[in-house]
């Protein structure tokens, strides 16, 4: 019984999980016994002195009130959640008390994707979209094409190491979960907000966004990948010196094809359409360099490297006439949107 | 038959006659009417949420029309048809007559809460001309950089909460000052204690929803920054104006129903109630505590851990009144002589469904539990089992219970029974497996999902027909007969009650009494002979 509980829930996988669970079993037990009672007496009594057909009316006894039986079932329940909300709370403690040693992430939710930037500058973030189909929008209606699905970067993680994640978002509320690691906290725009974990399992887990955000919530989903510390430690170093080649020039077909990269992982072709002429949320974006747009005051503007540089980084700043201002600003760097901007002019 | 040709309240024919009347019973009827046409539309948003969940991926539906189908569903059946649910339609039908009361106090001021009703919703239907996806809690700043219909249907919600307040107050002065003769607060029936407590937190609780829906429009049209934090503002204390209300809200949505359980279990057991003051006060109890708890919705909010731990004690607490009513009705039931009648089937239903809701409010009142199972599938699991299981089985356990004396006719009480184990079967099969999505971890408000959560989508979705199956089933049921001429006329009393609306015909006369009663006892005196009950 203590073991199908348990099975219920995703693996534990962090230094407090374990006590998580064992609260959440005692909390089982206790009311799976008060349900077998309650629900017991109720079905009981009701097949007991159910009136039978053509039974004739009885006397029943004129029982109103027992302060002997009232005082301990109210004593009782009292006691009980007291207990249970102490064992929660020194769970909780431990939860929210972040180790001063932790290793620091910062993690900015946006719609719909998470940014995690680690001490030493390297940056990932997540995404979600079919490689070779970006018509398809699901995991399931991809992988249903015979075609992999990605969730873009994971957020890599060092086994048996303190982490504190800085949390916080650029535009709505959103909520950073991973389950096996019994972890949430909300991701507020202007302010920050921590959680910590310490990995006991390498493997992969999940994470959700768990506070809606619109249309893409349900797509706001990224990979944890815990690795021992030393693999942690290659990986970052490794991705530290690839970073500071982001620096270094790029020919115009390497850019192309680092932006044609990006449009899918940073998320815009959830909105946009990279072939000439169609609408999904916002403006095609194939087809347009160096052409003229109307916007919605009326005014017309070129689309130049410097409109389009605008328009990544502060989108409500000139909206083309007939559409919503609904994009929100992008966490990309300048050399990112250069790339993507090449990637565009590419597009005939 | 002398009552056929004694005048009811319902003898007035025609529109007019609805529209200008101020007696508490056609008003009453009206909620009836609206709030069962809302159930039905609610409940047809919560099918397709539920359609296109059967399968991951896309089934009917992309993302965008699904957020508004779930924001639809929250929010019609929330503001719409649950806050209403049972206090605006059975609380003005009967509890006036259980008082032995004509009317309630101020009969004008409750055609215009009926009024204010009817434009706060049609507010709301302007507003599905551009439908809202923010989720029925408006939270910010999505509300607030969301161009859809926000501004108009937060002020349909401010409209309806305007309704409610007045409910409220005129229920309050009804009880305190309307009472008959020797009608002493612990004669009272059960039934009028629960509207008593629910007209509390309707009158202190509401103002402050009002007065953040206010804001919230201030802020969008004004740019006021109050919860943008581009402005200046703070998205939680949004979140904290927000369940200030909405916490309490759903003890008025629960507390009625505990009433009308209370009433229904002692007249079908032919058995007195038992501990009739516990369960009284009780209901003020959780009225009194209903107010201290609104921080557990903000356990991961970034709210200090010191504070989620109060309130997580504060919560706690709340299952002690509770418990206490469980048994209370447990208790009723041991040696009586159980009569399984439609009112009596959903009655028992909703006290086996409220112990399930009550005990896995335990595990998120916990407050490491609820850090990871807010906001999944084990929350909405808990809240249908409070909300749906409670308080909509016990509106229903209401309608069978006095359908008879509000129409004057019976309903077909072998359909009621059918359309019964469709609706308990069903809202099981819909809502267990979601208990079991929520401890896997699957989120709420998501269009798509996992392939690992397929199974249990599957049969909630399979549940939620059967469920919707039930519901239409015994409306049907109850419109047949309403309006049928062969539906057999109700008696007096047909269920052998003792509270007084069971005393005056089957309908009512305009008046309810042709004399004021004078009272002289409690009314459980039930399955007693006639030297004990003096």
């Amino acid at each position: 019984m203590w073991q199908i509980m348990l099975a219920i829930l995703p693996e534990p996988a962090s230094s407090f999980a374990g006590e998580w669970d064992s609260v959440y079993s005692i909390v089982s037990w206790i009311t799976g016994i008060a349900f077998l009672l309650v629900e017991g007496a109720l079905i009981y009594f009701i097949f007991k002195y159910r009136r039978h057909k053509g039974e004739s009316d009885k006397e029943t006894p004129f029982f109103t009130h027992s302060t002997k039986m009232e005082i301990l079932w109210t004593a009782i329940p009292t006691v009980i959640v007291i207990f249970i909300f102490f064992i929660a709370a020194k769970n909780f403690v431990t939860i929210r008390t972040i180790p001063k040693d932790a290793l620091e992430i910062s993690v900015t939710g946006q719609k719909w994707q998470w940014t995690f930037v680690y001490p030493n500058g390297v940056k990932k973030t997540t995404a979600h979209y079919c490689e070779g189909d970006a018509n398809l929008k699901t995991l399931h209606d991809c992988e249903a094409a015979g075609k992999k699905w990605s969730w873009g970067d994971p957020l890599v993680v060092p086994l048996n190491k303190n982490v504190r994640i800085k949390l916080t978002s650029i535009d709505v509320i959103h909520s950073f979960f991973i389950p096996e690691f019994r972890v949430k906290q909300d991701a507020v725009p202007g302010t920050y907000n921590f959680l910590w974990f310490k990995p006991i399992k390498t493997g992969t887990f999940r994470l959700f966004c768990t506070e809606y955000c619109g249309d893409l919530h349900s797509q706001m989903l990224g990979v944890v990948k815990v690795v021992p510390e030393n693999e942690f430690n290659a990986w970052l170093a490794k991705e530290a010196s690839g970073a500071s080649e982001e620096g270094k020039e790029l020919s115009v077909e390497e850019l192309v094809e680092k932006g044609k990269g990006l449009v899918q992982k940073a998320g815009c072709t959830a909105c946009h359409a990279f072939v000439p002429g169609k609408r999904i949320v916002g403006p095609a974006l194939a087809g347009i360099f160096g052409k003229e747009v109307k916007l919605n005051n009326g005014q017309k503007v070129m689309v130049d490297e410097a409109y389009l540089m605008e328009s990544i980084k502060d989108p409500t700043a000139k909206i083309v006439a007939g559409f919503p201002p609904a994009m929100p600003p992008q966490n990309l760097s300048d050399n990112e949107i250069k790339a993507i901007i090449e990637y565009i002019k590419s597009l005939k | 038959m002398s009552s056929e040709t004694q005048e009811t309240y319902l003898s007035k024919k025609g529109i007019w006659e609805w529209i200008v009347s101020v007696d508490h019973k056609r008003i009453g009827l009206l909620y009836i009417w609206s709030i069962l046409i809302f159930f039905i539309i609610g409940g047809t948003f919560a099918l397709l949420v539920r359609t296109e969940l059967i399968a991951p991926g896309r089934t009917i539906v992309g993302p965008d029309t699904y957020n508004i189908f779930f924001t639809l569903h929250g929010a019609i059946m929330v503001f719409i048809f649950i806050v209403p649910g049972i206090v605006a339609t059975f609380g003005n039908i009967i509890m006036p007559i259980q008082i032995g009361a004509a009317d309630v106090a101020f009969p004008k001021l409750n055609r215009l809460s009926y009024q204010i009703y009817v434009v706060g919703v049609i507010v709301i239907l302007i507003g599905l001309l551009h439908p809202i996806d923010t989720g029925w809690t408006f939270y910010t700043p999505y509300s607030i950089e969301n161009d859809s219909a926000v501004i108009t249907t937060v002020f349909g919600a401010f409209l309806l909460g305007f309704s409610s307040i007045l409910t409220g107050l005129n229920f309050l002065v009804t009880i305190h000052k309307m009472r008959a003769p020797g009608m002493t607060w612990y004669r009272m029936p059960l039934f009028t204690w629960s509207i008593y407590a629910t007209s509390i937190i309707q009158v202190i609780a509401t103002p402050v929803i009002g007065i953040t829906l206010l804001l919230l429009i201030a802020e969008k049209t004004l740019g006021v920054g109050f919860f943008n934090p581009k402005l200046g503002g703070d998205p939680v204390l949004f979140e904290h104006f927000f369940w200030f209300y909405s916490h309490p809200v759903v003890y008025i949505m629960i507390l009625p129903a505990m009433g009308v359980v209370s009433e229904i279990i002692p007249v079908f057991s032919r058995k007195p109630i038992f501990g009739y003051k516990a369960i009284a006060w009780s209901s003020i109890g959780i009225a009194a505590v209903s107010f201290l708890v609104w921080g557990h919705h903000l356990f991961v909010s970034g709210q200090s851990a010191v504070v989620g731990i109060v309130f997580s004690f504060l919560t706690m607490l709340v299952a002690i009144p509770t418990a206490i009513k469980v048994f209370n009705w447990i208790t009723t039931l041991w040696k009586g002589q159980i009569q399984l009648d439609p009112p009596m089937l959903y009655a028992l239903a909703f006290v086996f469904l409220f112990a399930i809701g009550g005990l896995t409010g335990i595990f998120l009142a916990s407050i490491n539990l609820d850090v990871s199972l807010h906001d999944t599938y084990y929350v909405v699991a808990h809240f249908h089992y409070t909300m749906q299981g409670g308080t909509v089985i016990g509106l229903m356990a209401a309608l069978m219970y006095w359908f008879p004396k509000i129409t004057g006719k019976m309903y077909n009480q072998k359909m009621a029974k059918v359309a019964f184990w469709f609706t308990f079967i069903g809202f099981n099969l819909t809502f267990i497996p979601q208990f079991l999505l929520g401890l896997h971890g699957m989120p709420r408000r998501y269009y798509d999902y996992l392939p690992q959560f397929h199974i249990y989508h599957f049969l909630s979705t399979i549940g939620a027909y059967l469920l919707g199956t039930g519901y239409v089933w015994a409306l049907i049921n109850f419109v047949v007969a309403a309006f049928s001429k062969k539906a057999e006329k109700a008696p007096a009393n047909p269920w052998g009650a003792e509270t007084l609306e069971w005393k005056v015909p089957s309908p009512p006369p305009p008046l309810n009494f042709d004399e004021i009663p004078t009272v002289t006892d409690w009314p459980y005196n039930l399955g007693q002979k006639k030297e004990t009950a003096a």
